[in-house]
């Protein structure tokens, strides 16, 4: 897989990931001009309805980059392809500060419309066994000492913790619980009104493309790393 | 298939040699379970409702912070190379060093478990229901812990190493584990379908995590 | 016909340092193999890639047996390595009753007697003195009765009756279906052996 060769990436990233800081900031802009001056209140919540707009992306991020990082982990053992362990690597941190941006906004959302600060129910506790999940697969990658061991173990780990994402995405629907159940990703369709999925579909991409970059960054310094650790030892 | 008895009998004499590391799983157990009532305060069914909870918690506790001799040992001295390469079933012959931390330290914390039930005034009629649950999810949590204890061979100080990532892996079995006892909304959760989903687990642990066990440990060993 | 170990494009690297790149190499059961290399040039590292204890990077480890055809040498392999795979809270008696049960073989008294360290026989291993537990150590390879040894510097830390005595018994092993490569720092051990120089 050609992308994967260490140097043709760097000069990918090179090439294109200030491009895509500007789109994530433009789709950002646009999402929160959306949010903020198109997209109604809601009848009951007022204007703290607006934390769904970050609550929600931030949700599909952590999942969706923890999904990655298992993707990618299973490609750096089973093809061994060393790229891809780094993808894994840089990717964790990112996708704690996601989770970390779910259970807060979550928080103060839950707050005044619950009144309670948490809750333990089956998606705020297996979103928070994420944030744990989360945290020892960077431990994991942090204890790398030049050997590459720990970057295989790191993989099996990560591959493991892989069964909470469904847990996360359908515990709301097996069990009836305080937090709502699924309105925009069920097999009949959304059930959230366009003038919500919009803005919420824009802000998702503009957090993507953050993401992306930050990703791209990361790994681009991984990979000088690992060049010059490379041409030290020989 | 040979080797599992000369394996688990050579770990049982180690084990008797050192006769307090035996002592010590079964000791911390109870003086979890002791200090818990005593954190919570005098009124009884306060202790009562959480008691489940806390009794599983405590046996978790003390497989985690135990689980690093399931391995370490012949680490150091080149035995679990010789157990890797040299047997025909590598599988079997980790299943093996996994039934022997079972006889040794699961054992006899499961025989002091109804102990522990009556110090944290756990309701007698529930006392033998969870103890069944927690016997029948060993195999998984040993199995899950022993993982733990595979990826942190070479740390110096595994034991809070591996409570940090295996626990994650522990909240469904407690949440499984607790749910027929305690109030709450989820209706129907009765204890036949907590055997049912905690054993699930456990075959599902025997059938597939020895094979990351081997491949863990070949990473990890020199 | 005899059974040959052939090693191709081997590729294996410690971390960011490049252990083998490339390496071909052949041998076969008639002689013994003696891996020679200074500290540090990767001797320990091949018998660990031959034995399966690390995986390498890339190439192939090919053992045949002497009717040409490839096997895997799954569980016919002993290894001696750095780690003496002693029980040092247990007797001698015991490790060796375990050996004994893990292998289904019996313990020639001969060999035990000839390496003195019968009469060791109920002391804890621990009360051992290195060369008696290195002597032990090779008792295991004895008994382990494998077609194929992979010993790490098998004679280092023995005085030299030991050595005399331990390298007999390597060299009783030659067969046309037992290969032996030993490594070692230093050459001319054996009387029917072939040298690969490692580090160049």
């Amino acid at each position: 897989m050609k992308v994967f060769n260490p140097n043709r990436l760097l000069n990918l990233i090179n090439k294109f990931v200030l491009y895509i800081f500007i789109l994530g900031c433009l789709f950002l802009a646009f999402g929160f001009y959306y949010v903020f001056f198109i997209s109604p209140n809601d009848y009951q919540q007022g204007i703290m309805v607006k934390i769904m707009y970050i609550h929600v992306p931030s949700a599909w991020l952590s999942m969706g980059i923890y999904t990655l990082i298992a993707i990618a982990n299973l490609l750096f053992l089973i093809r061994k392809i060393p790229t891809a362990s780094i993808i894994a690597k840089a990717s964790a941190p990112l996708g704690l500060i996601f989770t970390l941006i779910v259970l807060i906004s979550g928080i103060f959302w839950g707050r005044p419309m619950w009144g309670v600060w948490w809750v333990w129910d089956a998606r705020l506790t297996s979103m928070l066994v994420l944030l744990f999940i989360y945290l020892g697969l960077i431990l994991i990658y942090r204890m790398e000492n030049g050997e590459n061991k720990y970057s295989k173990i790191a993989a099996v780990y990560s591959i493991l913790g892989l069964i909470n994402i469904p847990i996360i995405k359908f515990s709301v629907d097996w069990w009836n619980t305080l937090h709502q159940p699924a309105s925009v990703l069920r097999l009949d369709g959304p059930t959230i009104h366009t003038s919500m999925l919009y803005p919420l579909l824009i802000v998702f991409l503009g957090f993507i493309f953050l993401f992306l970059y930050y990703l791209l960054l990361s790994i681009k310094i991984e990979l000088l790393e690992n060049k010059f650790r490379q041409s030290k030892a020989n | 298939m040979n080797h599992i008895v000369p394996i688990i009998k050579r770990d049982l004499h180690i084990y008797f040699r050192n006769k307090s590391s035996i002592l010590i799983a079964i000791i911390f157990f109870l003086v979890v379970t002791s200090i818990l009532p005593i954190g919570i305060g005098p009124d009884i069914k306060v202790l009562e409702s959480i008691s489940p909870g806390l009794l599983w918690i405590a046996f978790f506790l003390s497989i985690l912070l135990n689980i690093s001799i399931v391995f370490e040992n012949d680490f150091k001295d080149g035995s679990l190379d010789l157990i890797l390469i040299e047997s025909e079933l590598p599988e079997l012959a980790i299943i093996s060093k996994i039934i022997s931390f079972w006889l040794i330290v699961v054992l006899p914390l499961v025989i002091f478990l109804p102990l522990g039930g009556i110090i944290l005034n756990l309701p007698l009629g529930n006392i033998k229901q969870i103890i069944l649950l927690i016997i029948i999810s060993s195999p998984f949590m040993i199995l899950i812990a022993s993982m733990g204890s595979a990826m942190a061979l070479r740390v110096s100080n595994p034991s809070l190493l591996i409570t940090i990532l295996i626990i994650p892996f522990y909240i469904p079995i407690l949440i499984f584990g607790t749910l027929p006892f305690i109030e709450n909304d989820i209706m129907n959760f009765s204890f036949s379908r907590s055997l049912m989903l905690l054993t699930s687990a456990s075959i599902f642990a025997i059938v597939f995590v020895p094979y990351l066990l081997i491949y863990v440990l070949k990473v990890n060993s020199d | 016909m005899l059974m040959k170990l052939h090693i191709q494009g081997l590729n294996f690297s410690y971390g960011e340092k490049k252990v083998f790149e490339d390496t071909n190499i052949d041998l076969s059961a008639d002689k013994i193999t003696v891996l020679f290399g200074k500290n540090g040039t990767g001797k320990s590292t091949l018998l660990k890639l031959i034995a399966g204890i690390e995986r390498c990077d890339e190439g192939d480890i090919l053992f045949s047996d002497k009717n040409g055809s490839i096997f895997s040498p799954k569980g016919m392999i002993a290894y001696l390595g750095h780690k003496l795979v002693l029980k040092e809270e247990l007797t001698v008696e015991q490790n060796i009753s375990f050996w004994s049960d893990f292998y289904q073989n019996t313990l020639d008294e001969n060999n035990f007697r000839l390496l003195e360290i019968d009469r060791l026989r109920y002391l804890n291993v621990s009360e051992l003195s290195q060369g008696q537990k290195k002597k032990l150590a090779f008792m295991r390879v004895l008994l382990s009765n494998k077609p194929i040894w992979l010993l790490d510097e098998p004679l280092s830390n023995l005085d030299m009756d030991s050595t005399e005595t331990i390298k007999k018994l390597i060299s009783d092993r030659l067969s046309a279906d037992n290969l032996v490569l030993v490594t070692s720092h230093t050459k001319s051990i054996f009387s029917k052996e072939q040298i690969i120089t490692l580090g160049n």
